[in-house]
């Protein structure tokens, strides 16, 4: 890491990475249906794993969208004090909106193009057809978290913006 | 009829008014009224007031459209490729107005700080053309939203 990156970049950066992680173990195995191995090899962990997957891979959706929200959001603010603000209690909020936003936003996923649910016949289809169903469906959390996240950016950086004397980065 | 629907739709309506109608208000009526009654300090002095307030209430209106949009797309159970076109308007909108209230409000605030500066006048016009871009989009966006509810309608009760 260069020593003169903002904390806020470095954190960004990490918490990205953290939910792309999480956000493809938890997909992949919520589409291939992975946690009967977990459950084979420790059966306790299995089953926590297997309750706590699909959580993971909405949660994790919904925090990618709004950290990349975050990210172009930043990128559009010129004052530095303004931006790391601005990202900090970006950060906070979109924590503490995730759960509510997780929920809506895996509702709105589960939509079609034609009004029908998208998942109505998932349960049918082949391993690939459901890892490739479920990695779509993360696509559209993802999309909805992009767009809640780049609001709440919005009305956090006006916030910010409205704070302290403002100054050029340099 | 008071439904939790049609109330999510009404508070949704208010808030495209709001942050359309405060938008065109500040263009068409406050600016060109401003530059022919008052001398450019007493000009700048308003003019930086307001821009701040209005990011506050056309940001905070942003928000409350996101909100109830998602509760409406809900509602709706129905995500079409014209919806999804307005979604991606929508975040271009929120882009815009991020720079144009956080980016570019916040450096008129600061050139403005003494009074009249002449990097104020730029700054000012691309304000205003930022503005009229995002205005654009949003008829845009209000255009194919009726689309949406005369498209939709049939298809979800049918």
């Amino acid at each position: 890491m260069k020593p003169g990156v903002p904390a806020y970049r470095r954190w960004l950066r990490w918490l990205t990475v953290a939910v792309v992680a999480v956000g493809v173990i938890a997909t992949l195995s919520y589409g291939s249906g992975a946690h009967l191995i977990v459950r084979y090899l420790d059966p306790p962990v299995g089953r926590w794993w297997n309750e706590h997957e699909y959580a993971l891979m909405i949660g994790a959706a919904s925090a990618l969208g709004m950290l990349l929200a975050i990210r172009f959001g930043v990128r559009l603010i010129e004052d530095a004090a303004v931006r790391g603000r601005a990202a900090a209690i970006s950060i906070i909020a979109g924590a503490l909106i995730l759960i509510p936003l997780a929920r809506v936003s895996a509702a709105l996923g589960r939509l079609g193009w034609t009004g029908a649910g998208g998942f109505d016949t998932y349960a049918m289809n082949t391993i690939v057809d459901k890892v490739l169903i479920a990695g779509v469906y993360f696509l559209k959390i993802a999309g909805f978290g992009i767009l809640a996240g780049l609001a709440m950016f919005a009305a956090v950086a006006m916030a910010a913006s409205s704070g302290a004397a403002p100054r050029r980065e340099a | 009829m008071l439904t939790i629907r049609m109330l999510v739709l009404f508070v949704h309506v208010t808030a495209v008014i709001v942050a359309l109608g405060g938008s065109i208000f500040s263009t068409f009526a406050l600016t060109p009224i401003l530059t022919g009654e008052l001398e450019p300090p007493d000009r700048v002095k308003v003019v930086r007031r307001v821009i701040r307030r209005l990011g506050a209430i056309v940001l905070s209106a942003l928000v409350i459209l996101i909100a109830t949009g998602m509760l409406n797309v809900l509602y709706l159970g129905v995500i079409s490729v014209l919806l999804a076109i307005k979604l991606v308007l929508v975040v271009i909108v929120i882009g815009l107005a991020i720079y144009q209230y956080v980016n570019l409000g916040a450096r008129i605030w600061r050139v403005s700080e003494n009074g009249p500066a002449p990097e104020l006048a730029p700054l000012l016009a691309r304000f205003r053309k930022v503005g009229l871009a995002q205005g654009a989009i949003v008829l845009l966006i209000v255009y194919l939203s009726l689309g949406l509810t005369r498209v939709m309608a049939p298809m979800v009760s049918g």
